[in-house]
């Protein structure tokens, strides 16, 4: 028998490290064929071929967790109950998620089993699966676990955003496996903005004193149609002065000497010095006018500064720029009604 | 039912009185005539860019130096305003002017190339103008084409509903060429008060 699994490992030593990992797969089979057959010893063997630090394939956690798991339950059915419950709580240390399926494995497996989960303490979180979610219909679902009873809290954050962006999923007393839906939205009602979020899940025991925590993070993003950017401001430009400044009083005056001036020099200087100076009566009367108007203009703005009409052609600004943001509003909240979240597996807090 | 472009049509009538001063020196003398002018005026804005005007006046102007003759002055002119931005335009025109005493008539043809400001004051109630023009042909029978010819104008224009009141001075300034030792000079000054209304819608 050894000398078999000997051979079959040297084999797999042979192939290469391109075929390291199903090296190890190739065995675990082998030992699951065995321990099917119920040839306990050969399949103990190989199991503790691949989980020998002097192993020299690479083997996957999930590869460990299952040759642990598998060298348990050869050990409960050799009676070796210390040894089996050894291995069990070294496969659920390493995934939370490890179970016995009763169909498969006999009642006293199973019963070791229960009572390895009773002395180890761990918490998991699986992995979330890319999909896309419409939050008016759907729910981002996660999976945790904890080996026994304990407190479990599930909190959901956005990662480097401060102040801290989150909402509490789960908080209570739980065994086992638990699906706790997200409907998207953070506790103050909106949808959770885009980003990489971090799932923790942090246990307290309820049978011995300790705790345990484990994260994972997925990247959260939104499928919709863009927003449309409100109209800004009105600003400066945008609105009509709605009194009467002094400058602009002292302009009309200005004007209006201007048109004064202009009409003396028009008599005065543009004529031909020969034929003498045209009408200066005439250009005087207009002078006198132009400074009468100008004088009467500049009292009269600066008494009534008020200037209706440009009140109400700004108020009709103002109305027009607030019907058209709130017709924008009302589109992007249509937009934002129908957006879909795009969830994605991430790595780590990293990009 | 109207179609855009006549709905941008806009027509208006105007009539002014004007005081009018001739004063001209033939070489031999200055001499000088005023008296009053009235007339009227029709325009026509089409869109915001575009006005065109025709004139006719008439006058009678009273010799006030010994030995001359009184004249009838009449008039008709034909110009097209084009603006070129707040308060600016720019016109060119054609103007037929005939002098006439009971001896003779002098007809005066004239094209004028011009431009025009307009400020608003009194919150747009009131306008200050100003224009000038050159007039690059000046066609009088029996005299050649003087050197020096222009027209100059200042005033006030007041708003008023669909209408508008406005008075201008204005100056046209003609320097013959010296002929021999005698040159001819003359220039027309008028103070003209002008009434304009809108007509129709």
């Amino acid at each position: 028998m050894r000398r078999a699994a000997l051979g079959l490992a040297l084999a797999a030593l042979c192939a290469g490290p391109a075929t390291a990992q199903n090296s190890t797969a190739e065995l675990l089979q082998q030992a699951h064929q065995f321990y099917e057959q119920v040839d306990i010893e050969r399949a103990l063997l190989l199991l503790r071929q691949v989980v020998s630090p002097s192993w020299p394939f690479e083997i996957t956690p999930e590869q460990r967790v299952d040759a642990y798991k598998y060298l348990g339950a050869a050990l409960a059915l050799r009676g070796q109950s210390d040894s089996a419950m050894l291995y069990f709580r070294a496969a659920l240390e390493r995934d939370a998620f490890t179970d016995l399926d009763p169909a498969t494995f006999t009642p006293a497996q199973v019963g070791l089993f229960a009572q390895a989960r009773r002395l180890t303490f761990a918490v998991a979180a699986r992995s979330v699966a890319a999909r896309r979610v419409d939050p008016r219909t759907e729910r981002v679902s996660f999976t945790v676990v904890s080996t026994h009873t304990a407190t479990l809290d599930v909190r959901l954050s956005l990662v480097g955003v401060l102040p801290a962006v989150g909402v509490g999923l789960f908080s209570a007393v739980s065994e086992g496996l638990r699906e706790i839906d997200w409907n998207g939205l953070l506790t103050d009602g909106r949808l959770a903005p885009p980003g990489r979020y971090e799932l923790l899940v942090a246990g307290q025991s309820r049978l011995r004193s300790t705790w345990d925590t484990t994260w994972t993070y997925f990247d959260l993003a939104y499928d919709r149609e863009p927003l449309e950017d409100t109209l800004p401001a009105l600003g400066l430009g945008g609105l009509l002065p709605e009194q009467v400044t002094d400058a602009a009083a002292r302009s009309d005056l200005l004007k209006a000497l201007g048109v004064a001036a202009a009409a003396v020099v028009i008599s005065d200087r543009l004529t031909n010095h020969d034929l003498g100076r045209g009408m200066p009566w005439a250009s005087r009367a207009l002078a006198g006018v132009a400074v009468v108007a100008g004088g009467v203009s500049f009292a009269y703005r600066r008494r009534h500064r008020d200037l209706p009409e440009n009140v109400a052609e700004n108020a009709r600004r103002r109305a027009e720029r607030l019907a058209a943001n709130d017709a924008i509003l009302r589109r992007n909240q249509a937009r934002i009604a129908r957006t879909v979240l795009v969830i994605t597996p991430a790595a780590g807090i990293g990009p | 039912m109207s179609t855009p472009a006549v709905a941008q049509r806009r027509f208006e009538a105007a009539a002014f009185v004007a005081a009018v001063e001739l004063r001209v020196d033939p070489g031999s003398g200055l001499e000088r005539f005023s008296g009053p002018m009235i007339g009227g005026e029709a325009l026509l804005h089409a869109g915001t860019l575009w006005t065109f005007a025709v004139r006719v006046g008439d006058g009678s102007l009273t010799a006030r130096t010994p030995g001359g003759l009184n004249r009838d002055v009449g008039e008709l002119s034909a110009e097209a305003r084009v603006q070129a931005g707040t308060g600016l335009s720019f016109s060119a025109g054609a103007c037929r002017r005939a002098y006439s005493t009971v001896l003779a008539r002098q007809r005066w043809n004239t094209l004028q190339l011009g431009v025009e400001g307009r400020l608003p004051f009194l919150g747009g109630a009131m306008q200050a103008v100003a224009r000038g023009a050159l007039l690059p042909v000046v066609a009088v029978n029996g005299l050649d084409h003087p050197k020096t010819a222009y027209t100059v104008g200042t005033g006030l224009e007041y708003q008023l509903g669909q209408g508008a009141i406005g008075i201008v001075y204005s100056l046209e300034r003609y320097d013959f060429p010296a002929q021999a030792t005698m040159q001819r000079l003359e220039q027309v000054s008028a103070l003209t008060v002008r009434g304009v209304v809108r007509v129709g819608r």
